[in-house]
């Protein structure tokens, strides 16, 4: 269950980056197929990781990236739902690039629009 | 109102896994992470591996077990230099567990630390521990698909390992297929066929003591 370690990561970057006076309301992680995060798993585990704490009620969303396949005969690097996708080339030997990443990349917080100036 | 950051969700880890191989690689420690199911051999693979080359390189080794202290038991017969970790519920050993170990060990009568991971061929890949390489380890008797349904040791592995060589005649495993599909995930990743209980692991043995520098 690596999710739930994650989520723990997750909690400690979330604090060291959410800027003090914000209130969180959303988080959005990025995830290449590499890491093999289950998206109900990670959703129970971040519920979990921040049950008890200040993050309490902090809503989590999960970018899951497609395949990345590089093409060493024509060079080219294009998209796929599964990882063994032959090139448009014809070519059957096309690997996996960059499809580990497991990034925080957005902080939700509250708008500050309605309040009083 | 949204807040762009970029951030890698592991980065605390990798932080103590910098330090563990500034630490490791001081002390000229050559580090490997085994990596394998449970019951693939990793345990079988270190004991054979005092056997043929404990003369020859001081081997130490950190285990990670989720509960038990029966691995360390075992690897203890051929090395005072052994360190349990156990991990409890986590599925996987991180940067700082392998802190508090080394913390354990005699690190500059080391030539080479091999830590048993956690038995599992996804969790531990992503965390970085500081070792040198990473050392994947499958067996015959777990099937021929196991590349394609774990790419990520596989593209992360310096080294892949075939264990249980003994066993092919009875098991359906088409060699072909699990040597194809290592080739499309890392088309560099080195393969070396070995049966950890009768001792042909030659091969690795030489991969290891020449990474050491012996
Ligand atoms: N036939 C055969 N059995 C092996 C071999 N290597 C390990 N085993 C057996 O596989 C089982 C699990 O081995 P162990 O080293 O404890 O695996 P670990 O969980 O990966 O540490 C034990 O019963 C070993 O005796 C091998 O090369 N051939
Ligand atoms: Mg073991
Ligand atoms: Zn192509």
């Amino acid at each position: 269950m690596h999710e739930f370690s994650l989520a723990t990561s997750l909690l400690d970057l979330v604090r060291a980056n959410c800027p003090d006076n914000e209130v969180l309301e959303s988080i959005t992680i990025e995830a290449g197929p590499m890491r093999g995060i289950e998206p109900q798993a990670m959703q129970w585990a971040w519920e979990a990781a921040t049950n008890d704490t200040d993050l309490h009620g902090v809503k989590f969303e999960l970018i899951q990236q497609p395949w990345t396949l590089h093409c060493p005969n024509c060079q080219t690097t294009f998209e796929a739902d599964d990882m063994f996708t032959d090139c448009d080339c014809g070519c059957s030997r096309t690997s996996p690039v960059d499809c580990d990443n497991l990034r925080l990349v957005r902080l939700t917080v509250k708008d500050h629009a309605n309040e009083l100036v | 109102m949204d807040i762009p950051v970029v951030e890698n969700v592991l980065k605390l880890n990798d932080e103590v896994a910098s330090i563990n191989r500034k630490t490791l690689t001081q002390a000229g420690v050559y580090t490997v992470d085994l990596i394998g199911s449970p019951g693939s051999g990793k345990t079988s693979l270190l004991e054979a591996t005092f056997k043929q080359i404990g003369e020859k390189a001081r081997i130490g080794v950190l285990v990670g077990d989720l509960t038990t202290a029966r691995d360390a038991t075992r690897i203890a017969k051929w090395c005072p230099d052994v360190v349990q970790i156990n991990t409890g519920k986590g599925c996987h050993l991180d940067a700082n567990q392998v802190r508090q170990g080394l913390d354990r060990l005699k690190l500059e009568e080391l030539d080479i630390l091999v830590i048993e991971n956690v038995g599992n061929l996804i969790c531990p890949v992503g965390f970085d521990l500081g070792q040198n390489s990473k050392v994947g380890l499958f067996s015959v008797a777990e099937g021929d698909d196991k590349p394609a349904k774990h790419p990520y040791i596989v593209q992360e592995a310096e080294l892949l390992l075939l264990n249980k060589m003994d066993l092919l005649p009875h098991v359906t495993f088409d060699m072909d297929v699990f040597k194809e599909d290592i080739t499309r995930i890392n088309p560099t990743v080195k393969l070396l066929e070995v049966c950890a209980t009768n001792g042909w692991i030659n091969e690795w043995c030489d991969w290891l003591l020449a990474k050491a520098g012996k």
